[in-house]
């Protein structure tokens, strides 16, 4: 998977690509609008992950160059900038999603993923992680290729910790991710608490393994467990 | 009609001059048109009362056109709202010649309007500045959890970190908020229907209200309709529901209804025993029964959310009982 990354801070930059880069992805970066043009014209990106404040010219129409070029082509615009008509003119111009700073890197990979496979023609619609089968189009979840019913928001749990296998969630970013920015309550911590356990529970009914790590007063990591 | 005593002056000052230069024309033409005296003065006549009423006319005209324009500027000063798209409102406003007053006015708007655009500026720019270090402080903490080197004690630390740093981010949000309502960020009205924004906001609630245990009735049921902001009418329900959810008691209650005699909501909810008056409750960072997380916004976006939208917002409390009314 091809990304390119547009994006002025060189903090913000680095962080993202450092968390990207043990995923595998194929990374390019641009700093400002020329440069991201220039790398626009010159390769095709599964996905762009947009600024739009760039130094010397206007993300929004560097948005409408890439869709030119490539309808395919992803593009997640990231903005300090929360207000609503940005977000509205940012996805009615075609972007495919909307990140607002500050924003939780394993949120971004998420959202690239889901982008990537939105737009893909005949895309493979499974993520799998060793027994376990997510199929992202008729939301089904499988163990050792049985069915096993999840409510809404434990399937959005588990995609969420499959998509970010191997790395340690922050309870704070799986909040987000499940119930929005909206619920700010430590007990949210509880309901995640609460719905892993029953998650746990039914992928272990169908002999799954558990893959959910406890990781103390952090989050949780989603990852094979280490033979002690 | 008035007339300023600047205008009359103008106005005979034209009619003299250009009954002047008439007899001067007519006086040279005499030869070629064989005016007699009589009937040159009653030409001269006819043209002075001709050109009397065309003036008068236009005086008229002009002052209907003056009050209409100053009266839409009184309303523009009244409503606060400077977000014109001209650089300066007076330009649109063409009554410098009525009296000083409305100059002083006129200044007085452009530097107010100056003002805005520079306290705009700089809540934007304040937004802009403090979310992306925070997002950089989140995104290195995210990688640093990820090293397989960080003892429990160090996960304790950064937690603590984390907690702290997810504040700031919902003061300065909430703030933002608060400013942009304040500057007249959120225009656009329509009708809005909210029986939908409650059912929605109530399942947005679906966790904390299973695991307090909290019962809910909801008693609407005719549709209450509003005209305002979108935005803003999903904030301030969001923010209703949230406040008596989480300031609840477990296995309290929450109801919500229709106010019997008036278009309006009012939702009732068990709660602590709190002795703070409403007025300070109102006030921003004010937090009263305990809850650590709260921020102390709430009250203060909801009733600048009322303020704006011509909602009379009312809260009372009595022994553990909590009432907010909103009446459109």
């Amino acid at each position: 998977m091809k990304i390119l990354i547009v994006e002025d801070d060189l903090e913000i930059l680095r962080t993202v690509l450092k968390y990207f880069d043990s995923f595998g992805y194929v990374l390019e970066k641009a700093k400002n609008y020329q440069d991201g043009l220039a790398k626009v014209n010159e390769f095709v990106y599964d996905c762009v992950i947009l600024d739009l404040n760039l130094p010397d010219g206007d993300g929004i129409d560097l948005l409408a160059k890439i869709k030119q070029k490539n309808k395919s082509t992803g593009v997640i615009i990231l903005s300090a900038n929360s207000s609503i008509e940005t977000k509205v003119a940012g996805l009615e111009i075609g972007a495919d999603d909307y990140l607002t700073k500050p924003f939780h890197l394993s949120e971004l990979n998420a959202r690239v993923k889901s982008v990537v496979r939105r737009n893909k023609y005949e895309g493979d619609n499974a993520v799998r992680f060793n027994e376990i089968i997510i199929d992202t189009a008729s939301q089904e979840v499988t163990v050792h290729s049985k069915k096993i019913k999840l409510t809404k928001k434990e399937y959005e749990l588990l995609l969420y910790l499959v998509i970010n296998k191997n790395r340690v969630l922050t309870k704070q970013s799986i909040s987000e991710h499940i119930w929005g920015d909206f619920i700010d309550r430590t007990d949210s911590y509880d309901f995640i608490y609460s719905h892993l356990k029953n998650l746990r529970k039914k992928i272990m009914e169908k002999d799954g393994l558990d893959y959910i790590q406890t990781i103390y007063g952090i989050g949780y990591k989603f990852a094979e467990r280490e033979i002690e | 009609m008035k007339l300023s005593k600047y205008n009359l002056g103008v106005i005979i000052l034209i009619l003299i001059a250009s009954q002047a230069i008439l007899a001067f024309l007519l006086f040279l033409g005499q030869p070629y048109f064989q005016l007699q005296g009589n009937s040159f003065f009653a030409l001269l006549l006819l043209f002075f009362i001709l050109e009397l009423a065309a003036l008068l006319i236009y005086e008229k005209i002009n002052t209907a056109r003056i009050k209409t324009s100053f009266g839409r500027f009184i309303k523009q000063i009244k409503l606060g709202n400077y977000e014109s798209e001209e650089s300066h409102i007076i330009q649109k406003y063409d009554f410098v010649n009525i009296t000083d007053i409305q100059i002083e006015l006129s200044e007085l708007v452009g530097r107010i309007q100056a003002d805005y655009n520079e306290q705009k500026r700089y809540i934007e720019n304040v937004s802009h500045e403090l979310m992306t270090p925070i997002a950089i402080i989140r995104g290195k903490l995210e990688l640093l959890i990820q090293s397989e080197k960080i003892t429990k004690s160090d996960f304790k630390l950064i937690s603590q970190i984390m907690t702290k740093l997810d504040r700031l981010t919902r003061v300065n949000q909430s703030l933002v908020l608060l400013s942009k309502i304040d500057y007249n960020h959120y225009q656009d009205k329509a009708t809005i229907s909210f029986n939908d924004i409650l059912d929605e906001t109530l399942n947005l609630f679906e966790d904390q209200i299973r695991i307090d245990e909290l019962v809910i009735r909801k008693d609407i049921k005719e549709d209450l309709r509003f005209n305002m902001n979108e935005n803003l009418a999903y904030i301030l329900i969001k923010n209703m529901i949230k406040n008596a959810v989480i300031h609840n008691i477990e296995k309290g209650y929450l109801r919500i209804k229709k106010l019997e005699d008036a278009n309006g909501i009012q939702i009732i909810n068990s709660g602590a025993v709190i002795h703070a008056s409403t007025d300070q409750l109102f006030k921003r960072f004010q937090v009263e029964g305990g809850y650590q997380d709260s921020i102390g916004l709430g009250l203060s976006i909801i009733s600048k959310i009322c303020e704006v939208s011509g909602i009379k917002l009312t809260y009372t409390h009595h022994e553990g009982v909590h009432t907010v009314t909103i009446q459109f």
